[in-house]
């Protein structure tokens, strides 16, 4: 679907034969630090995907065996669940390059600058457009590269600082972005993508969702007390719905972004609106509304769907009641008439009802309506 | 990219691979309403049945179904275009066994939205690069009114069909990233009184093949659209490309755009959206700049759906596009199974392609059966010469063998006829009569797995198992079976008998280790079967096999000792020597 992030450690484990980092992750911890060599001091840094740790004090260096346990605890406060540990390299910071390789269209684009490390960004001119034939890089060391970026389905490659040393690479730091599309044929798994911030209880229920369905589902929290809660269906149309809020000044009411779509099953739609449900019920706005909506669907049935979706209104009746939530819906496609009718019923004789509408209003109106319900 | 008004004058067929009844019974309708004499789909690309059965019309219509597009070709000659339903695993591999099937094909649509980034640039490179018309991976495909609906885009429902106008072409050109999208634009477009010209939705991966650049080029090239409406996304550099063909004037005609996303510059971090492009590394990618750009440009960008609407309803309407008659479409009920042996005609009944009167008159009943038993005529006289001889040498083997003495005993219990025929049958099996199906499938195995004799007889030493068209009880070397001597004399009239041969390379093994292990009746009956069906009836490998498994050999010794078992039940009515019970010297009691 997208491209994700590889975690450091394993983005290295891919591009380095004996890779001598070792991945420390909180659950495992004693047994990740009885990895550590007692003689080699170590460097201990956040491995979550976040740029520039050095400046945001994410890293921790020169750190011994014993010491470990102590640097990741001071790390882990922050808010972090996965670091890494590296043998320190001791180098000049006059070596320090920076490469990247992108997969494109035209093949694979390279950016090079002898002037690497953290301060790369304040000298963009030393960065140079290239060719994986024109890099002054080994050329082994541009194969492995391009091999394992093929291999393992990886879109974008960066490294910085690289050491170069006669025909020897050192990666000191390493960015990856993975196809997770390829994920079936490669050697990275679910548990190496990572991401800088924590996915919330819901975020990370409705991801799982995704991962085990055909159809797609996906979820983001952008405000805990929001007024607005989105269960949308269709990639184009959800961005649509959701950009609304936006353009009348109200994206701060919005509770989350997220979407159904390529024809779930009932069942499917039950159980990430219920997912959704407990998030919306959770939220301390005074009053809130649920939008239901999409666009006119080719071919995601809107009566299934709503099947699904007023079964799980249905289990939390009596908590959507109490809150006076209401819940303004617009939807079209295949039975559009029986959906439709079906979910007005249920929202009249239940107290919950903003708006029932087919295709024949402008697709976004409906926001507008849920608006004058929160904001008044 | 294929010149629409080349695909509007000629559409072309369409192999399907992948199973999507509603979607691809929605493509008939929209044929059927069009006015085609035939469904635009010729073929289905599935392991999961023979046939599928669709509407046409009120009618119903069988797609054959192929487990290969190499299959598929044999078949059904030329195909223009490919729909692939597959996931995304398999888009890859399936879409380049089409265009090795099909070269000549103009191109296809792939459906799944999760095909890897490095299988979509290797598809572009080798397909779209080489003048083929390929949409996708992701998005819905490609509709032209009147001409051709590849892919689910304008819905899986006739109703929506009919209600947008989809058969009718028009003069508003509709692209677009999502799938979702534009069907939503289509219903305004219609709604406001317009009619397409035709839609393309290429998808909103990251590498589609047919990228919005070549959608445009298409609209500006082709003379029955006047407008454009563009629906695009944040991320990306599309939309730069497009500003760049409109400045440089290779695209004139008036645009309308909306660009969604704004929703994602209200976050601190990048956020991905639904669609796998669908994120802004930067803020040229953000959907501001790129509304922005396009503006500066001369198009009409709308900042809201409001402000779209109204702007694809100012677009000046042609004539409004005529009403189609669906009617015929409405409550049709889908049959419970499908025949193709007999039915009632205005002649009476219709068996095999013949009334029965003129079965009758041509009085051939063992050419009757033969048709039956392949579903049509035979090709060559030689397969019915064969079929009779085979029925008159094995309508019967005496009242000691299994089935009979089960027909006999039931007899003498005082059934009627049916029970007793059917005790009989019912005995058929794996060591009753069975062997010739067995034979079949030893025999078929045995040559197209190029099993060398010797393996084959090794193999079934090894497993323990009895060779089924091997053995005889009484005839050995030296003393012929006068039955499969009587067979053996097809073999001269055939140009060509690779089965015989191989079961007489099979025998030459066993016989040397034992006399009694000859060919024997069942094998050799089952080695010319399949040597005739493939000479004579020109029957494929995988036609064979079908038969094989359908159990067709059996049907050879059923029939016949049919009319044995029947002999034997009129027989015991005649001689009425009462109930049968064995005599107790006749069972060890253990």
């Amino acid at each position: 679907m997208a491209r994700v992030k590889l975690s450091e450690y394993r983005a290295k484990s891919l591009l380095v034969d004996d890779y001598a980092g070792v991945s420390l992750r909180l659950p495992s911890l004693d047994d990740d630090i009885a990895k550590l060599d007692e003689n080699t001091p170590y460097v201990v840094k956040v491995d979550q995907g976040i740029k520039k740790r050095g400046k945001q004090g994410l890293l921790r260096l020169n750190v011994t065996k014993q010491a470990a346990r102590v640097a990741v605890e001071e790390l882990a406060s922050k808010g972090f669940m996965r670091f890494i540990a590296e043998p320190m390299f001791a180098h000049e910071e006059s070596e320090e390059r920076y490469v990247s390789f992108e997969r494109t269209r035209e093949g694979i684009a390279v950016q090079y600058s002898e002037k690497g490390g953290v301060n790369v960004e304040e000298n963009p001119t030393s960065v140079v457009g290239l060719t994986i034939d024109t890099v002054p890089l080994p050329k082994a060391f541009v194969q492995i590269v391009m091999d394992t970026m093929n291999r393992e389905h990886l879109s974008f490659v960066e490294i910085n600082p690289l050491i170069v040393r006669d025909d020897e690479c050192v990666l000191l730091d390493a960015a990856v972005l993975a196809d997770s599309a390829g994920e079936y044929q490669a050697s990275w798994g679910e548990d190496d993508v990572v991401e800088a911030r924590q996915p919330t209880e819901t975020e990370a229920a409705i991801a799982k969702l995704n991962q085990n369905s055909p159809a797609a589902f996906s979820f983001r929290i952008l405000n805990e007390d929001g007024a607005l809660w989105l269960l949308l269906s269709g990639g184009g149309a959800s961005i649509t719905i959701a950009d609304e809020a936006m353009n009348q000044g109200k994206s701060s009411l919005v509770g989350n972004y997220g979407e159904y779509s390529g024809g779930p099953s009932t069942e499917e739609t039950y159980l990430y609106t219920l997912d959704v449900l407990r998030q919306v019920l959770t939220s301390k706005a005074p009053k809130k509304a649920i939008i239901i909506a999409g666009g006119v669907a080719n071919f995601t049935d809107v009566k299934k769907t709503f099947g699904g979706i007023i079964q799980a209104l249905d289990e939390k009746l009596s908590d959507l009641q109490a809150q006076g939530i209401r819940v303004y819906v617009r939807r079209g496609g295949p039975n559009e008439v029986e959906g439709l009718a079906m979910m007005e019923s249920y929202l009249k004789k239940n107290n919950l009802f903003g708006s029932v509408h087919g295709s024949d209003i402008v697709l976004t109106d409906v926001i507008n309506e849920a608006l004058e319900h929160v904001d008044a | 990219m294929r010149n629409i008004s080349s695909i509007r004058q000629n559409p072309g067929k369409i192999l399907a691979f992948g199973n999507y009844t509603a979607g691809y019974q929605t493509i008939l309708d929209f044929d059927y309403l069009c006015g085609k004499d035939a469904p635009s789909i010729a073929g289905i690309v599935t392991v999961s049945a023979k046939f599928q059965k669709f509407f046409w019309g009120n009618r119903e219509v069988l797609i054959p179904c192929f487990p290969t597009a190499e299959k598929a070709k044999a078949s059904l000659g030329s195909i223009e275009w490919m729909l692939n339903i597959n996931s995304g695993r398999r888009a890859f591999q399936s879409t380049v066994s089409f265009f090795d099937a099909f070269p000549d094909a103009l191109g296809g649509h792939i459906f799944a939205e999760d095909v890897p980034e490095i299988h979509a640039l290797e598809l572009y490179k080798r397909y779209q690069k080489q003048n083929k018309t390929l949409i996708g991976p992701a998005g819905v495909g490609l509709l032209v009114p009147g001409a051709l609906k590849l892919g689910v885009v304008g819905g899986v429902d006739w109703r929506q069909l009919e209600k947008n106008h989809l058969m009718t072409a028009g003069n508003v050109a509709v692209l677009s990233a999502s799938g979702g999208m534009i069907n939503e634009i289509i219903t305004i477009v219609a709604t406001t009184g317009h009619a397409i010209s035709f839609a393309l939705c290429f998808g909103g991966d990251r590498f589609p093949s047919t990228t919005p650049r070549d959608a445009f080029l298409a609209a500006e090239a082709d003379e029955a659209t006047s407008h454009i409406v563009y629906y695009g996304e944040l991320g990306g550099q599309d939309e730069y490309e497009l500003v760049e063909l409109i400045t440089s004037g290779k695209v004139t005609k008036p645009v309308v755009a909306y660009i969604a996303g704004v929703i994602g510059e209200g976050f601190d971090q990048p956020v991905q959206f639904g669609h796998a492009k669908a994120l802004a590394n930067n803020k040229s990618e953000t959907a501001s700049a790129k509304r922005r750009a396009l503006a500066e440009a001369g198009v009409k960008v709308a900042n809201s759906m409001t402000d779209f609407s109204k702007a694809i309803k100012d677009i000046p309407q042609n004539e409004k596009p005529e009403s189609v008659d669906a009617t015929s479409l409405v409550g049709r009920k889908a049959s419970l199974f499908s025949s193709t042996i007999s039915k009632e005609s205005s002649e009476g009944y219709e068996f095999v392609g013949a009334p029965l009167q003129q079965w009758a008159d041509e009085g051939d009943i063992a050419l009757q059966i033969t048709s039956a038993l392949l579903g049509k005529r035979p090709a060559s006289q030689k397969t019915t010469e064969f079929i009779r001889t085979v029925f008159l040498l094995s309508v019967d083997h005496g009242p000691q063998v299994s089935g009979a003495l089960n027909t006999i005993v039931t007899a003498r219990a005082g059934k009627g006829l049916v029970d007793s025929l059917a005790a009989g049958l019912l005995t058929i099996g794996p060591r009753f009569g069975g062997a010739v199906s067995d034979a079949a499938r030893e025999w078929f195995e045995g040559v197209t797995e190029a099993k060398t004799p010797e393996e084959h007889v090794e193999s079934y030493a090894k497993a323990k198992k009895y060779i089924g068209g091997i053995g005889h009880k009484k005839y050995r070397l030296g003393l012929p079976d006068p039955r499969t001597a009587r067979l053996a004399g097809f073999v001269d009239e055939l140009p060509s008998h690779r089965y015989y041969d191989y079961a007489k390379a099979i025998e030459a093994i066993t016989s040397s280790k034992k006399g009694s292990l000859i060919l024997n009746v069942d094998g050799t009956i089952a080695a010319l079967m399949l040597d005739i069906l493939e000479q004579e009836e020109k029957l494929t490998e995988d036609e064979l096999r079908q038969l094989i498994d359908a159990d067709f050999f059996n049907a050879l010794f059923v029939i016949p000792r049919t009319v044995g078992f029947v002999a034997h039940y009129l027989d015991q009515k005649r001689l009425d020597e009462g109930l049968f019970r064995l005599p107790n010297d006749d069972v060890h009691l253990a």
